[in-house]
């Protein structure tokens, strides 16, 4: 009781958070875990059954005379029956069936190593060119309102604008093609960009990276301001070049900045979706994001409640992964 | 003070019941329309209905791919605030499995004789009539003019010839500039439906001889084609036209709204389709209508519905849309620009299938763009990749019954 | 840092090159608004401009299709709310989080996260239903609370990160002075943690101005900027959904423009003297 009364107001701080997260989608992913676990057949029969008697039921309460009640109360209880006989069914019960396909799935695994390709590349490439911006930023110099602006607008365009435009920029009549051409930088043949591989991987990477850019930016923008000027002050006096300064006072002072950049976008880059679907097609560049969501279009949700989870599963390895270094890393430095 | 407050509130508040009562029930009705066509529907289509019944018609636009999820939000939280709607039917079965429409077998009488009779039977779901037709569809073979001008290349009128085009277009430009919807989803199975019903086979049946026929040529076919040809859906394709990326596809009617108004390209035509070893085949797409089991305007539902199919009302989707009629008795012309395309739909509708109208149509539409993909693309063995499909298909269809 | 780093010339070239290829794509957005098809539908685009020069009859019919004002409406007034809304409930909680001990501050901190990590579209369907039970169908509060689903976790880890860099020292030595804890809060907190609220303000305004995926299922009639955007999009108007972009667009980079001095007004400094 002391517990409440000393930390009353902290609670009451977090209570909305926490009630609104838990609420909307703890829940939600929870109830998706479990039907992960069932197996596809015996999920869209039962789909199938269940929303049948609810409905029946509904229309019972509803019917406008007694022979059409009649004629519901008869189909409810075939359809009970029929629920039941698939209770029985071989299929029931809790079922690694779904996690068995993907696994076994040549496109599925493929999959896998595009989202983990992407991901890990688009965060090295974004984290360097971040940084290089933020760093330069962070100096005086003419101009500098100007080519913050500038450096902000991509954020500004919503994800399917952003998707539409590359398209146009990579299509094989695109204009980046068009511009390789007139540099004389390709041949006759327009390069497909979209045909797979490292190819397609590298494009979905400057995609997104063009796009997400100024967020991280900003982000290590604030990190920087938050070094107090007496540092800088400080580590300008000893003489050592700047760059040995950066490695070891700069950037282990924006560790927690780095660190809520990197996961934070890691999140957004391992669940990438509309922008390789427009860009490059399921046929040649599949996610685990489109195969989830192709999926979820044919109503195997079991199956899209399961490639869903291994995306969350590869999502938490990495970000606890990563936690784990920085938090010993830590450690040892502290 | 406080008395004249409230009884001006009290006043307002009743005007305010007799306006909107004296208005009459509003209709809601979603369809997934472009701009040109949700224009006429408001200026042509719904005013004559309004002033017939007396009330007041809510038009919204839900896109096609989008329909079923937000029906089926609206249903299960039983807040349904649409009463009819102009479906694709490119996937029926959902909406019957979910149990979202009205059964219509009771209102079969709505539909006029009239009325194409081959149009109304795949409409019919474990023997309940679930949706009346509402405009039917097909896809045409686009073409560009200044190309396929008779001295550089005819427009291919076979297998054989569409495979000679093809080589000769990529060997003359260095790239494909045919294409066929190769995104792997809906757009892929509908044209492989055509194959493989050209060339005899049965879709569901997956491994037949005609099955096998079509998988061939489409894997001989593919190293031709536009590299283009894993993006191009209904959507994209008539970018690609616009813009010669490819000179010759097939896509939808709704093509020649984009290319030739939209984008202002005179120079892409259309003609009906090609022939396979069986004769001509396409796929009869279009838009149905359906009533909401949970709507609370049925009884008006169901006669917007006669009316949209009555003959006045097709006769002018004929005279304002280039709509192909779902009556024998709409006659109209079409506007002049139109007249081309027009000729082409009409006969590319003589040669027209249905799919069949089964339940597990997204089980079969899986393994069309598994077996694609395999065989197509990736350039594997028809028979055996068929034969383990054909098995899977049959399996899971059977669950599904 | 000493400013020989930066020479003018090679610093000047490559914020150029950069500033190309950020641009680029923007510009090509807004000349497709403003161009006539036949420049843009051709095997060979022209980098610049067409030779047929600029047309602005996709933004007449933009601008009289009468669907334009009332999604920029909706739009504006769900951004906004999102973000005023998001502080409040975010920050009090980010910062008792920020001074929790290890364990539990990174269980918050993933427990936070976990919605994020699953994919949109297999919880946007569970919660509209939801939302639509409660009747919320197309109206502007239920978009507004859809929206704070997704935004919630994303301010919630930036304003840990911020409280987490003010140092402990600061409030101890407010609480020494004999101040209490709401004092020390109002006094010490708020003023040093502004820099990082402002910047999560704003990405969280931008994330709802630009939400496409609840919007899709919460709204009927009344469309978003974006879903506005994703008509034209979806059939091959380019160029009216391109003159919606650079619309939806514009106010951003307005707003970018203004708002980028305060982000590095050093109020920090302050803090540490």
């Amino acid at each position: 009781m002391r517990f409440v009364k000393t930390y009353w107001l902290e609670m009451l701080m977090v209570l909305p958070l926490f009630a609104y997260i838990i609420g909307f989608t703890l829940l939600p992913i929870l109830s998706n875990l479990k039907e992960s676990f069932v197996d596809q057949r015996f999920g869209r029969r039962y789909d199938i059954l269940a929303s049948k008697r609810a409905d029946i039921t509904y229309d019972i309460a509803h019917a406008p005379d007694n022979e059409e009640q009649r004629a519901y109360e008869k189909e409810l209880a075939e359809t009970t029956r029929a629920l039941e006989r698939l209770q029985h069914s071989p299929y029931a019960g809790v079922s690694l069936s779904n996690y068995h396909k993907l696994f076994t799935d040549r496109s599925f695994v493929k999959a896998m190593f595009n989202t983990l390709a992407i991901t890990l590349l688009g965060l090295s490439l974004q984290f360097v060119v971040a940084m290089s911006i933020a760093l330069v930023l962070s100096q005086p110099f003419r101009g500098k309102g100007f080519f913050r602006t500038i450096v902000l607008t991509p954020l500004g365009i919503p994800t399917i604008v952003s998707a539409t435009i590359m398209t146009y920029i990579f299509d094989t009549s695109g204009y980046l093609n068009e511009v390789l051409s007139r540099l004389g930088l390709r041949g006759e043949v327009p390069i497909d960009w979209a045909q797979g591989g490292w190819l397609s991987i590298g494009m979905v990477v400057f995609a997104d990276t063009w796009k997400v850019l100024p967020l991280m930016v900003l982000l290590f923008i604030a990190g920087l301001e938050a070094i107090p000027h007496s540092v800088h002050e400080a580590s300008q006096i000893d003489g050592s070049p700047p760059i040995y300064k950066f490695f070891t006072v700069t950037l282990p002072l924006m560790k927690p900045y780095i660190t809520m950049a990197l996961i934070l976008r890691a999140i957004d880059a391992f669940r990438i979706f509309e922008l390789p679907l427009i860009l490059a097609g399921t046929a040649t560049t599949p996610l685990i994001s489109t195969f989830t969501y192709s999926e979820y279009a044919r109503q195997n949700y079991n199956l899209s409640a399961a490639s869903g989870t291994i995306l969350m599963g590869i999502i938490l390895i990495f970000v606890f992964t990563y936690l784990y270094i920085v938090a010993r890393d830590r450690e040892t430095n502290a | 003070m406080h008395h004249m407050v409230r009884a001006t509130l009290g006043l307002l508040l009743f005007s305010l019941a007799m306006v909107t009562c004296s208005s009459g029930e509003t209709l809601s009705i979603a369809a997934s329309l472009g701009e040109n066509e949700w224009k006429v529907m408001r200026e042509h289509v719904f005013p004559p209905f309004e002033a017939r019944e007396n009330c007041r018609i809510r038009a919204v636009n839900i896109e096609a791919g989008d329909t079923l999820k937000k029906l089926e939000v609206m249903h299960r939280a039983n807040r349904m605030s649409i009463d009819l709607v102009l479906l694709d039917n490119m996937n029926l079965a959902p909406y019957v499995e979910k149990r979202l429409l009205l059964d219509l077998t009771k209102y079969q009488a709505l539909i006029d004789p009239e009325v194409d009779a081959s149009l109304v039977q795949p409409l019919t779901f474990h023997g309940q009539l679930m949706f009346f037709p509402g405009r039917p569809n097909v896809q045409i073979t686009y073409y560009n003019t200044d190309v396929f001008n008779g001295t550089n290349q005819t427009i291919p009128e076979t297998w054989d010839a569409l495979l000679e085009v093809a080589k000769q277009l990529k060997a003359a430009y260095k790239v494909g500039k045919v294409a066929v919807h190769g995104t792997l989803d809906g757009n892929t199975t509908a044209q492989v439906f055509e194959f493989i019903t050209a060339a005899g086979g049965k879709i569901t049946t997956f491994n037949d001889a005609g099955s096998i026929k079509a998988f061939t040529f489409l894997q001989q076919l593919y190293p031709y084609l536009s590299p283009e040809t894993k993006k191009a859906n209904w959507n994209t394709t008539n970018k690609f036209l616009s813009e010669d990326t490819l000179f010759l596809a097939r896509n939808w009617p709704v093509g020649m709204q984009v290319i030739v108004q939209q984008n202002q390209k005179t120079n892409i035509k259309a003609y009906a389709t090609w022939a396979g070893p069986a004769g001509r085949a396409t796929m009869i797409g279009g838009d149905v209508i359906a009533i909401t089991k949970r709507s609370s305007n049925q009884e008006l539902a169901l006669k917007f519905a006669g009316y949209f199919m009555s003959r006045e009302m097709q006769t002018l989707l004929v005279t304002e849309l280039g709509w192909p009629p779902i009556r024998s008795d709409a006659l109209g012309s079409v506007p002049e620009w139109q007249q081309g395309f027009f000729k082409a739909i009409m006969e590319a509708l003589r040669y027209g299938h249905y799919r069949p109208a089964i339940m597990g149509w997204s089980a079969v539409e899986k393994y069309v763009n598994l077996a694609f993909k395999d065989i197509v693309i990736d350039g594997r063995d028809v028979q055996t990749t068929l034969d383990t499909y054909a098995r899977d298909l049959q399996e899971e269809l059977d669950w599904l019954k | 840092m000493p400013k020989k780093l930066l020479q003018p010339l090679p610093l000047y070239l490559s914020l150029a090159v950069v500033s190309l290829i950020i641009l680029y794509p923007i510009f090509l957005m807004v000349k497709i608004s403003a161009s006539y098809p036949a420049d843009i539908m051709k095997p060979h685009k022209d980098l610049l401009w067409g030779p047929a020069g600029i047309t602005l009859e996709h933004w007449r019919n933009v601008f009289t299709s009468g669907l334009l004002v009332p999604s920029l409406f909706k739009s504006l007034l769900v951004a906004t709310l999102v973000m005023l809304l998001a502080i409040l409930i975010a920050a009090p909680a980010a910062y008792v989080i920020a001074r929790l001990g290890s364990p539990f501050k990174y269980l918050c901190i993933i427990a936070l996260f976990l919605s994020r990590t699953f994919p949109e579209v297999a919880i946007a369907l569970p919660v509209s239903v939801v939302f639509l039970h409660w009747d919320l169908l197309d109206t502007s509060f239920g978009l507004i609370l859809a929206h704070l689903i997704k935004v919630l976790p994303y301010v919630g880890w930036i304003l840990i990160g911020t409280f987490e860099a003010i140092p402990l020292s600061l409030e101890e030595a407010s609480s020494v002075d004999g101040a209490s804890k709401i004092r020390t809060l109002r006094k010490v907190i708020v003023p040093l943690s502004l820099p990082g609220v402002a910047v999560a303000a704003m990405l969280v305004w931008l994330e709802s101005w630009n939400e496409f995926t609840y919007a899709l299922y919460l709204t009927v009639s009344d469309n978003t900027l974006p879903l506005q955007t994703y008509y034209y999009l979806n059939r091959g108007g380019i160029f009216n959904s391109a003159a919606y972009a650079t619309i939806i667009t514009l106010p951003v980079i307005v707003l970018t423009f203004i708002l980028q001095r305060y982000i590095t007004s050093g109020m920090l400094a302050g803090g540490v003297k």
